[in-house]
């Protein structure tokens, strides 16, 4: 498939960004700035820069955990996503959600999921009411290899596919969950292998390749507008950090580390881009001033909004109904 | 500017007391430390001091009456001193109230022994009724509202004139009782939960009177006062109960408080009605040494100027009516204690002595006991224990 | 009020019909709620009068009690309104996740973005399999009510409130009710969430009671009364949130209380009430309040030992008499 120079670029931006963007966010960890655990979705750039953008604006979009790379790849302001990640009163939720649960309305991120594995059953209704009220919408579902295992997965494909749903179960295999190795975890060797149990295709794909990501989400929401159903997508990638931020990760070999930051999704794209003259180093040098630039005002907004009143916590448990 | 005589608090139950006395009276000077005046409170006839130099301007207060704590009683200032105007009421003498008053903070006022429920505290409290009376009014254990409301409906019966005489009964007179008769009656209904067990025997005199003949020889030239029987029977008691009796102890919610020494209390008369002194660590006195104790302590009643620490901390009571011509009494423990020991009077008997006639002085002694703590024959080897130093004492009674 | 008489069940329709007729996006999702042409047409024959009328708007699912509730909560994030039903209370551990960890929370946590207008309706109660009744689970959790109907009239009324409510509401149908008739107005009624109603009124010992236990106080408050003691009943309706002011009122005025729940009484929603009437009427109170529960053992299929687990009149009426008879 064709495309053009300025979609391969703008894809090159998104996934520079999101990089840039979670080595700001380890740096503020250390520095102390975060109050809570972050889980880096470095080296997974391709998988979630390509399905985020295959979307239209109006779809919907489930995150996991490690979602900030794929929330702002959809559309989430990064100023805002980094306040929340601070836990800062201007932040996507006012500083509650933080870095795991975050929601943004604005870019019909439907939140990460409270607890892993909510994303099957949240999908399936969501989904439910785009088939219902016609509104030509999808709703992306982002999983883990790990939350693959959990029962809300059979519930939730079975229900899909039994009332063929708008959604595209888009499973972000980093052949890890937390410090678990997938062979360890799964009686099959991909996800994917599940899906002729709900009748849907199922399609494992190098999640390293951010055309091919983009491509297969593209026509996997094809099939979904055209009332064919589901699909499960499995992309194959790797994580470059742990499972958060000080998780030294003993538990991978270096060869294996190395093998696979040999594949960066990034670093792969840009040789690809430069050898059809796509990309050059004065292009590149610029994409990267502009990314550091807005990632700086990200930086500098987050850091300069306040705190929020500690009274707040008792604010919006319930919602009230207009100017709630 | 004059200042005020107030009515002190103290003791820490006091509520009210009786001006038995002023020792001065209006026009009088006065010094610092001097006795002003004499109130009877629930434990005792206390002499109150002035607190500072001038002249009794105005007794306000006469003797007999009885008013609440911080009641201003009169002035003290320069002669001739006018007084601030409008201070003059008079404190409201005080009766057994029905109608609803400002009390004391609840803390001060409810002894932790009293099980009532909140709303039952809460009524008391606005009406001003305490809670003891209304559990001994009832012998019940827990207290609740339609309890107080009960006893808020007998207080004000008597609180005045009855309406009507109940049929068949004679006139009467109304009194209130005194701050000590209500101590008493409320410390005797306590005493009436205490399941008590008594157990008697005769103890012959002889030696007894033997002993005190010749100690009484020399007693005048060192004692001012005279050698009676008592202080050798108290003398006796407090060695035959030993450290750790079960018969010294208490009876508490936590488990048996057994004490080391014995503070004896011996009762005596005074004319406020019958008060019982404590003589500290009565086991470890000598003979001269308690006499002399008991007979302070007499005097002291006898004077009305026992104070409360000479009537606290006693662990057990003798109390000899011999004098009386009782023979006979079944005494009431006294709590907390777990004992008291009851001495009759002295009678005479016939016996045989080797075929002979003979006659023996003896009297009834009358032990009653905690029977929670204790049992009959425990109480029985108390008693024989008794009986055998009181009629062979001269061997435990060195000096 | 007119003198129309249905049972729980029909006006429990009734509130499911009248809002899916005003409202296009009330829906009804779970196990057997239609069946299609010879189906249950509800496990309990709730939905049974809907399905002329509105048989696309009841979705029968597959057993996937997490979907049931995740999907409805999905659903109504995205702008329907679902009525989610388990069919047993017992299978409403297999939701959990759902309903606290994520539907409860999302408004909260989303700041407003987001919000979650859907009820989850479970039967529970001691008649039949599956006898738990659960209520002090769901009013630990903030953001979620619970509404426990105990007649026809406040289950038709609450029912329609909590499809309007704009957040997500437990609502409990204990299974002895359905049958049961009440008093309930043609015209359209609401009752509002968190109200008590106080079903007799009286002077010298209050009774709370929740579900099916409002029947059994009510035939010991009638037997007591005529006996010469006024027991006032009052019944939440809503566990939460919990009309305090009028549980206050009615204990500041009898100063004794007895609280009675079909849950286990360890930790039950009598435990909750019985702290909160510690802490707001103490100074009231002529003696303990005095907790009836479910003993603490499971329900068994035996009658007899099922009769020995869970309250009675007879257990009601000996707590109002410790109450009384506080010694």
């Amino acid at each position: 498939m064709s495309h053009s120079e300025e979609q391969l670029v703008s894809l090159y931006r998104w996934m520079i960004l999101g990089r840039q963007f979670e080595l700001r966010v380890e740096d503020l960890a250390t520095r102390g700035l975060i109050p809570a655990s972050v889980h880096q979705g470095i080296g997974e750039e391709a998988t979630l820069v390509g399905s985020a953008q295959a979307l239209s604006q109006d779809d919907f979009m489930i995150p996991t955990h490690r979602g900030h790379i794929a929330a702002i790849a959809k559309g989430t302001d990064p100023k805002r996503l980094l306040a929340e990640i601070l836990g800062r009163q201007d932040g996507l939720c006012g500083g509650r959600a933080g870095t795991t649960r975050f929601f943004d309305s604005s870019s019909n991120n439907l939140g990460a999921q409270a607890v892993l594995g909510s994303v099957f059953p949240i999908a399936v209704g969501a989904a439910l009411t785009q088939r219902r009220l016609n509104t030509g919408r999808v709703v992306l579902a982002l999983f883990g290899d790990g939350t693959s295992n959990e029962g809300t997965f059979h519930e939730g494909l079975n229900l899909s596919s039994l009332w063929r749903l708008p959604v595209i179960w888009l499973c972000v295999n980093n052949l890890y969950a937390m410090g678990t190795r997938f062979t360890n975890a799964s009686s099959v060797p991909n996800v994917a292998d599940r899906a002729c149990a709900y009748g849907i295709p199922g399609r494992v794909i190098d999640g390293n390749d951010v055309v091919r990501v983009y491509e297969e989400v593209e026509e996997a929401r094809r099939r979904a507008l055209s009332g064919e159903g589901p699909t499960l997508i499995e992309c194959k990638t790797y994580r470059h950090k742990g499972h958060s931020a000080f998780d030294r990760n003993p538990y991978r070999s270096q060869e294996e580390m190395q093998a696979w930051l040999a594949r960066d999704p990034i670093l792969t794209f840009e040789r690809a881009l430069r050898t059809q003259g796509v990309l050059d180093d004065e292009r590149i040098q610029r994409i990267a001033a502009d990314v550091q630039g807005q990632v700086d005002e990200a930086e500098a907004f987050a850091v300069n909004s306040p705190e929020p009143r500690p009274e707040s916590a008792l604010e919006r448990i319930r919602y009230s109904g207009e100017g709630n | 500017m004059a200042s005020k005589v107030l009515l002190p608090k103290l003791t820490y139950e006091m509520e009210e007391g009786r001006i038995l006395q002023w020792l001065s009276k209006e026009g009088d000077r006065v010094s610092v430390g001097q006795t002003l005046f004499v109130v009877e409170t629930d434990k005792a006839a206390i002499e109150v001091p002035a607190e500072l130099e001038g002249t009794l301007l105005k007794v306000l207060v006469p003797a007999g009456e009885t008013v609440p704590i911080a009641s201003l009683l009169g002035w003290i200032g320069k002669v001739n001193e006018t007084l601030p105007s409008g201070e003059e009421p008079r404190p409201q003498s005080t009766a057994v109230r029905a109608a609803p008053q400002e009390r004391a903070p609840l803390d001060s006022r409810e002894p932790e022994d009293i099980i009532a429920s909140p709303i039952a505290r809460r009524m008391a409290r606005e009406l001003g009724i305490d809670l003891r009376d209304v559990q001994a009014h009832l012998g019940t254990k827990r207290i609740r509202e339609a309890d107080v409301q009960a006893f808020a409906k007998v207080a004000g019966r008597t609180a005045g004139p009855s309406a009507l005489p109940a049929s068949g009964t004679p006139d009467s007179e109304l009194v209130q009782p005194t701050p000590f008769q209500r101590a008493m009656a409320s410390h005797l209904a306590q005493a009436a939960s205490i399941p008590h067990l008594a157990v008697e025997c005769e103890v012959e005199l002889t030696r007894l009177r033997l002993l005190r003949d010749q100690l009484a020889a020399n007693w005048s030239a060192a004692h001012v006062f005279p050698l009676t029987l008592t202080p050798i029977l108290a003398a006796l008691a407090a060695k035959a109960l030993g450290a750790g009796s079960l018969l010294n102890a208490s009876w508490t919610n936590e488990g048996i408080r057994l004490y080391q020494d014995v503070n004896l209390g011996v009762a005596m008369a005074s004319d406020r009605g019958l008060v019982v002194p404590v003589v500290r660590n009565a086991n470890r006195l000598s003979l001269s040494d308690m006499a002399a104790e008991i007979a302070r302590l007499r005097e002291a009643a006898s004077a009305n100027r026992l104070q409360p620490a000479d009537l606290e901390g006693g662990t057990f009571t003798i109390t000899n009516m011999g004098m009386l011509g009782v023979t006979r009494l079944t005494p009431v423990i006294s709590p907390p204690q777990s004992a008291i020991l009851g001495i009759g009077a002295a009678q005479t008997r016939l016996t045989l002595d080797e075929g002979n006639l003979k006659q023996v002085e003896f009297c009834a002694v009358t032990l009653a006991a905690d029977h929670r703590l204790v049992d009959g024959a425990q109480s029985a080897v108390f008693l024989r224990r008794f009986k055998e130093l009181a009629e062979d004492p001269e061997a435990l009674l060195g000096s | 009020m007119a003198g129309r008489e249905i049972t729980v069940r029909e006006a429990l329709c009734e509130a499911l019909r009248e809002e899916m007729i005003r409202d296009k996006r009330v829906f009804v999702i779970g196990e057997e709620v239609y069946g299609g042409p010879g189906g249950f047409k509800g496990a309990f024959k709730v939905t049974e009068g809907l399905v002329a009328e509105f048989a696309d708007r009841l979705l029968d699912t597959p057993i996937c009690e997490q979907t049931i509730v995740g999907a409805a909560l999905g659903a109504a994030m995205t702008g329907l309104r679902p009525v989610a039903e388990i069919m047993y209370e017992d299978f409403i551990t297999l939701a959990m996740d759902q309903l606290v960890n994520s539907a409860a929370s999302t408004c909260f946590m989303s700041n407003g973005q987001y919000h979650a207008p859907m009820v989850v309706r479970a039967s529970c109660g001691s008649l039949g399999t599956h006898p738990h009744t659960w209520t002090s689970w769901f009013m630990h959790v903030p953001g979620l009510y619970v509404a426990f109907p105990s007649n026809a009239y406040d289950a038709k009324g609450l029912l329609k409130t909590a499809i309007r409510d704009e957040n997500p509401v437990l609502f409990l149908e204990h299974r002895k009710l359905y049958n049961i008739k009440g008093e309930v107005p043609e015209e359209e009624y609401l009752v509002p969430l968190g109200q008590a109603r106080t079903v007799i009124p009286g002077e010298s010992v209050t009774v709370v009671a929740v579900g099916h236990m409002v029947h059994l106080a009510e035939s010991v408050a009638e037997e007591m009364r005529g006996e010469g003691v006024s027991v006032e009943l009052v019944d939440p309706r809503c566990l939460a949130p919990l009309d305090l002011d009028t549980i206050v009122g009615s204990v500041r005025k009898t100063h004794k209380v007895v609280v009675v729940a079909e849950d286990w009484r360890t930790a039950g929603p009598t435990a909750e009430m019985a702290a909160l009437i510690g802490e707001q009427c103490f100074e009231y109170l002529d003696g303990p309040v005095i907790r009836v529960g479910a003993r603490d053992t499971f329900i068994p299929h035996n009658l007899g030992m099922r009769q020995h687990v869970i309250p009675g009149a007879a257990q009601i009426r000996q707590a109002v008499e410790r109450a009384i008879e506080w010694r």
